[in-house]
């Protein structure tokens, strides 16, 4: 079983790890780069219409955005946690925390379905099917086209992640992971945070920025 | 075991932390300091997540390989970011296209028209 984990192109299990862990961080850095391109024309926008945008911003509901931050940032938490409980080798517990973060990321999409439902009963859709009377311009078509676009991205990350952190939380449930083997658990927790951490910066662009 | 209660320990605190400045951002936010709002909230964003990378994501642990892709990362960020922006910051002439919502919306042409109208004064007047 040991054995067989080790790819034949590795000396040893160590190394094996660094390389996977390495590779995790350049995907999760390809990722930044991804929402990167969309906060730079996030900036350039802003630039172009700052009154519009923080009228757009000041209609998102603050309320919202700020308790999904501390739901995404409590799920980060408890991701942490479980970390730390497969490193001491209990399985179970990890098993426990990881489904608790899972239930925090749904908790996240269902008020994320719920703004969504509430901004298409009021006509704020993107790009050209934009028809919100209260806020008839350019710059708030622009912020809400981007809204979609930032947060759709981010909840598409959302599901990967609890996909990711569902397949590692039945691996601890059936002992296929313990003290000294638990990459995946670790690999998918750095997926995790890296949802929460894109989600920290999009919150005040989108929700906070209303003064 | 015992390193184990040692690491539990420390993500409570980070965990705290990360709450306290997150209350920290919502309650400045209500203070309405204009662009500067903005940036203090971003500042904050920087530090919660910097709390993330070297705690929850163990950077402090497997610092040299990570760190370097970390700070690939970031360069290349602020490279795009600040490139796109003085570009849009430094153009001579933005005056953006009109916008006219089309289809059935609560009085929309007419307000539309309102706002394209005080948009072109608006930008006639920053020039």
């Amino acid at each position: 079983m040991r054995a067989s984990r080790l790819a034949e192109h590795f000396e040893d299990l160590e190394k094996q790890t660094h390389a996977a862990r390495l590779g995790m961080w350049i995907f999760l850095g390809s990722e930044t780069l991804l929402f990167g391109a969309l906060f730079g024309l996030y900036g350039a926008y802003r630039t172009m219409y700052p009154q519009a945008f923080v009228e757009a911003a000041a209609h998102n509901a603050v309320w919202l955005g700020t308790i999904n931050t501390l739901v995404l940032i409590t799920s980060s938490f408890t991701v942490a946690l479980a970390v730390g409980a497969i490193r001491a080798g209990a399985g179970k517990r990890a098993g426990w925390l990881l489904v608790l973060s899972l239930v925090l990321g749904g908790v996240f999409l269902g008020l994320k379905g719920h703004e969504y439902a509430d901004h298409i009963h009021h006509g704020i859709l993107p790009g050209s099917a934009y028809h919100f009377g209260a806020l008839p311009s350019m710059g708030a078509n622009r912020f809400f086209t981007l809204y979609y676009l930032l947060t759709g991205l981010h909840a598409f990350h959302v599901i990967a992640g609890m996909i990711f952190l569902g397949v590692v939380a039945v691996g601890c449930f059936r002992a296929r992971y313990d003290a000294e083997d638990h990459l995946p658990v670790e690999l998918g927790g750095l997926y995790w945070h890296l949802v929460d951490i894109l989600w920290i910066f999009l919150w005040p662009l989108l929700y906070l920025s209303r003064s | 075991m015992n390193h184990k209660h040692g690491s539990t320990r420390r993500y409570v605190t980070v965990y705290l932390a990360l709450v306290g400045l997150t209350a920290l951002s919502f309650g400045l936010s209500w203070l309405h300091l204009g662009t500067v709002d903005t940036v203090i909230a971003l500042l904050i964003a920087v530090v919660k997540s910097t709390l993330v990378v070297l705690f929850f994501m163990h950077l402090l642990e497997h610092r040299t390989v990570s760190g370097l892709v970390l700070g690939c990362t970031v360069f290349f960020i602020a490279l795009l970011t600040s490139l796109m922006a003085a570009d849009v910051a430094t153009r001579i002439n933005s005056t953006p296209a009109p916008f006219v919502i089309t289809g059935e919306s609560e009085g929309g042409s007419e307000s539309a028209r309102e706002s394209v109208r005080s948009r072109a004064g608006e930008s006639a007047g920053k020039r």
